[in-house]
């Protein structure tokens, strides 16, 4: 009894004015050009894991060129495995199955990296 | 992570939109309607923000309905229209009767008299197709709560429409 009155019920159509789609899609268009914070993540993992050569460089200059004083800037870098290179798309297979950035030697002062712009600056700032 | 991996995507298909929308337009607007004049500008809000966060809107349905509620029931405290949301005089909520078994009008004005909390689980379930454990946390109650005002607001609704 109360199902035929229940489909009776949820047939009936609601009103309302359509929305408008063309300012939606647009915003949508917008928000795909920039990636969102995972994505941002993402990338950045991306960079360091196919640029081991950049980070091995800086880490050996690192060493180099840090004072040893206690007051220095302390910057963590740390060699990858170079026998397992990630490519992007093993990357994002590992990405996809897991939900989680594979892990990847933390390097200090590239969290905030986004592009490989950003990673180079990031080493330039530890070499003024 | 796990609330981040949810978020994650690398862009919203517009496919995804698209089908959300066939979906829930509608369905929206009706449950704005509950509390404000204007429920197709809350929802167009509601959406913006969805699509701004990049939140998956399939996967985030029962948000999307958060969001017009709180922007529904904002936009009323503020607003300074007359016309009234509820009552003989408001906007059809429904279509009107294409030789359906019940008449929307009637249904219109039965269901608008039924206590808020009762109606909106019945928006919720009937219209727009959430499940009680979805429906609970939008009607600040608990599932089996939800499970009891529906049950209830459909007996009510179909004594006062005559339909026993």
């Amino acid at each position: 009894m109360n199902d035929d009155f229940e489909n009776n019920l949820s047939a009936m159509v609601p009103t309302g004015k359509n929305l408008n789609r063309n300012a939606l899609f647009f915003e949508l268009g917008k928000q795909q050009k920039k990636p969102n914070r995972l994505a941002r993540a993402f990338l950045a993992g991306v960079i360091a894991a196919s640029f081991p050569w950049l980070l091995l460089t800086q880490s050996f200059s690192h060493k180099i060129e840090t004072p040893t004083f206690s007051s220095a800037i302390s910057v963590e870098l740390i060699e990858p495995v170079k026998s397992e290179p990630y490519s992007i798309i093993a990357y994002r297979k590992v990405f996809e199955a897991t939900n989680e950035l594979p892990s990847f030697p933390p390097v200090g002062g590239v969290a905030h990296a986004e592009t490989l712009a950003d990673l180079q600056k990031e080493f330039s700032l530890y070499h003024q | 992570m796990k609330t981040l991996s949810r978020r994650y995507s690398l862009g919203m298909k517009l496919e995804e939109l698209e089908r959300f929308l066939v979906q829930h337009e509608k369905n929206l607007i009706l449950y704005a309607r509950q509390w404000c004049n204007a429920p197709e500008d809350v929802v167009q809000e509601a959406l913006m923000e969805l699509i701004r966060k990049q939140l998956s809107p399939l996967q985030n349905t029962a948000w999307v309905y958060t969001v017009v509620r709180n922007k529904a029931v904002s936009v009323t405290r503020h607003s300074s229209k007359i016309k009234p949301m509820i009552g003989p005089n408001c906007e059809p909520w429904f279509e009107p009767n294409t030789g359906d078994a019940i008449d929307a009008h009637a249904a219109q004005l039965h269901l608008q008299g039924l206590e808020e909390s009762i109606r909106e689980v019945l928006i919720l379930k009937l219209w727009s197709g959430l499940s009680f454990e979805e429906i609970a946390p939008l009607a600040q109650c608990s599932k089996s709560e939800a499970h009891r005002k529906y049950q209830m607001g459909l007996e009510l609704l179909r004594k006062r429409m005559g339909l026993t």
